[in-house]
């Protein structure tokens, strides 16, 4: 300690002061970009801070906010080949269930990528403004119907599966809070069939 | 002139609390050194582990094998360079990133790390997070923020004396104190944003997210559901936390009750909502809040039994006593 009390400041103060103002600047950037993600702010100075954050200082801290999640949209999908279509495939269960038993594994990545896909399609089917089962939109050519596709390929590969035809859905399962209970309501958005792509 | 009392402060003769002493006193002082050393060798831990955990997988996260949608808006701008691992012809090496990341991860476990070694880890760390935002959660933004700052982090020998150590001290408190301010950020906009919607408020937040079975244990549910009383007290001291946590986490009377309790809410984080990382990864950052005499104890005794392992036998040969 008593060496430490005969050192001396080195910096110029412009420059310790000018340091010191990149950090302020910064974090009141972030401050900024928070909360006017959301108008407690203006909600332009929201694209202003947004130029300087992403991505390299991209930051989300909003989960469960403003209210907790209370919708799940779930990716399902079945197949047809030779001996006829396939029953129904979620396969985000079978990863919910791995994660349950081993938390440190790798299955909840799993979960959320698959969950992703239903995700993906939903939000695709509500900015656009679309109906799933509508035939004449050409879903095959959005990203999401893409990577659904993608991640089916990739079970067919694993199952040896050979794939003629191929159909996804995704489940909506809306919970309600009544009193003391909660109440599930579920719909379907179902996607056309296609032939499958070699 | 406005006044800023840090608690490292409170005992330094002669030190007046203007933003000029303060930076002047953060030039010639690092009282946090241990604390630092903690902080990261914590926080690589968690980094090493989050990408070790992936391993089984990392085809389908970084690799060819993917099955999210890449997206790179920055193309053309110096963004592109944090979205590589967006393009399919970068997918192909996702080793190049991800090996390389974990070495250094565990090199900084081991207490070997440099300002270069830091700044390459935050670059690998970016593409990987970027590379599949999917699986991206609360933990991962505060790994990709805080392991920027720790850059920072610049360890001075406190008999050096010169312009570069004194820019070395200065950096050091700077980014210190910044990792607080990120932290506090989590709990801060978690916490406001809350408060704009109803649900919070009304106690009823922990009964949806109890419900979803991908948030909560198969059993939790049906312990709790009806339990108002319960489920209402869960639901406003997550909240009470998170909007405490900002505030009191500057009083050094409060801060250990303070991370305690936080320790327990990020525990059932992992155990009862099943987010592991994110849960870890939070326990891992308040490292940076321990107290400085602790701090020393606990790493002087970490580096003892090191050097007691290695050097069993050269000890008595060079005539060194305990």
């Amino acid at each position: 300690m008593a060496l430490q009390n005969t050192l001396k400041p080195k910096l110029p103060r412009w420059l310790s002061f000018t340091i010191a103002f990149v950090f302020l600047a910064h974090f009141f950037i972030l401050a900024v970009y928070h909360f006017s993600r959301y108008a407690i702010l203006p909600q332009k100075l929201w694209y202003y801070a947004e130029a300087y954050v992403s991505p390299w200082f991209y930051q989300y801290f909003v989960a469960f906010a403003p209210e907790p999640p209370m919708e799940s949209r779930r990716f399902l999908y079945k197949w047809k080949d030779e001996e006829g279509w396939s029953r129904w495939q979620y396969p985000a269960g079978r990863f919910l269930r791995e994660h349950w038993a081993a938390p440190w594994g790798p299955s909840s990545e799993m979960y959320d990528m698959v969950q992703a896909l239903a995700e993906n399609l939903y939000k695709t089917a509500a900015r656009n403004g679309l109906q799933a089962t509508d035939t004449s939109v050409r879903w095959r050519g959005f990203p999401a119907m893409e990577a659904a596709e993608r991640y089916i390929a990739i079970e067919a590969a694993r199952e040896s599966m050979h794939i003629d035809s191929f159909r996804v859905v995704v489940w909506i399962e809306k919970h309600t809070l009544l009193g003391n209970n909660m109440y599930v309501s579920d719909s379907l958005l179902v996607f056309p069939k296609y032939a499958w792509r070699e | 002139m406005f006044q800023i009392r840090f608690s490292y402060f409170q005992n330094m003769p002669g030190v007046s609390s203007s933003p000029g002493n303060i930076l002047h006193a953060w030039q010639v002082n690092l009282p946090q050194r241990a604390v630092s050393a903690l902080f990261m060798r914590g926080l690589y831990l968690v980094t090493f582990l989050n990408f070790l955990h992936l391993l089984p997988i990392a085809d389908m996260v970084w690799g060819e094998d993917y099955f999210i949608i890449l997206r790179d808006q920055y193309e053309g701008g110096p963004g592109h360079f944090a979205m590589l691992l967006n393009h399919p012809e970068w997918r192909v090496h996702y080793e190049w990133f991800l090996y390389p990341a974990m070495a250094l991860s565990l090199l900084g476990i081991a207490g070997i790390t440099n300002m270069l070694f830091r700044i390459l880890l935050w670059f690998l760390f970016v593409n990987l997070h970027f590379g599949n935002p999917e699986i991206s959660n609360g933990g991962w933004h505060m790994l990709h923020h805080l392991l920027l700052l720790s850059v920072f982090l610049i360890d001075v020998n406190p008999a050096w004396d010169s312009k570069r150590a004194s820019a070395g001290r200065l950096l050091h408190n700077l980014a210190f104190y910044g990792i607080w301010v990120q932290i506090v950020f989590v709990y801060l906009v978690a916490g406001v944003h809350k408060l704009l919607g109803e649900h919070w408020l009304s106690g009823e937040a922990l009964a949806y997210v109890f419900s979803l079975p991908e948030l909560s244990r198969p059993f939790v549910f049906q312990m709790v559901e009806g339990n108002n009383l319960l489920l209402r007290m869960g639901t406003w001291a997550a909240l009470s936390y998170q909007l405490l946590f900002p505030v009191f986490i500057w009083v050094k009377r409060a801060r250990s009750p303070l991370l305690v309790a936080g320790l327990g809410f990020h525990l059932c984080i992992v155990l009862i909502v099943g987010v592991v990382d994110f849960g870890l990864i939070m326990m891992a950052a308040y490292l940076i809040f321990l107290a400085p005499q602790k701090a020393n104890r606990i790493y002087h005794w970490v580096e003892r039994m090191r050097f007691r392992k290695k050097s069993a036998g050269i000890r008595s040969m060079a005539g060194r006593g305990d």
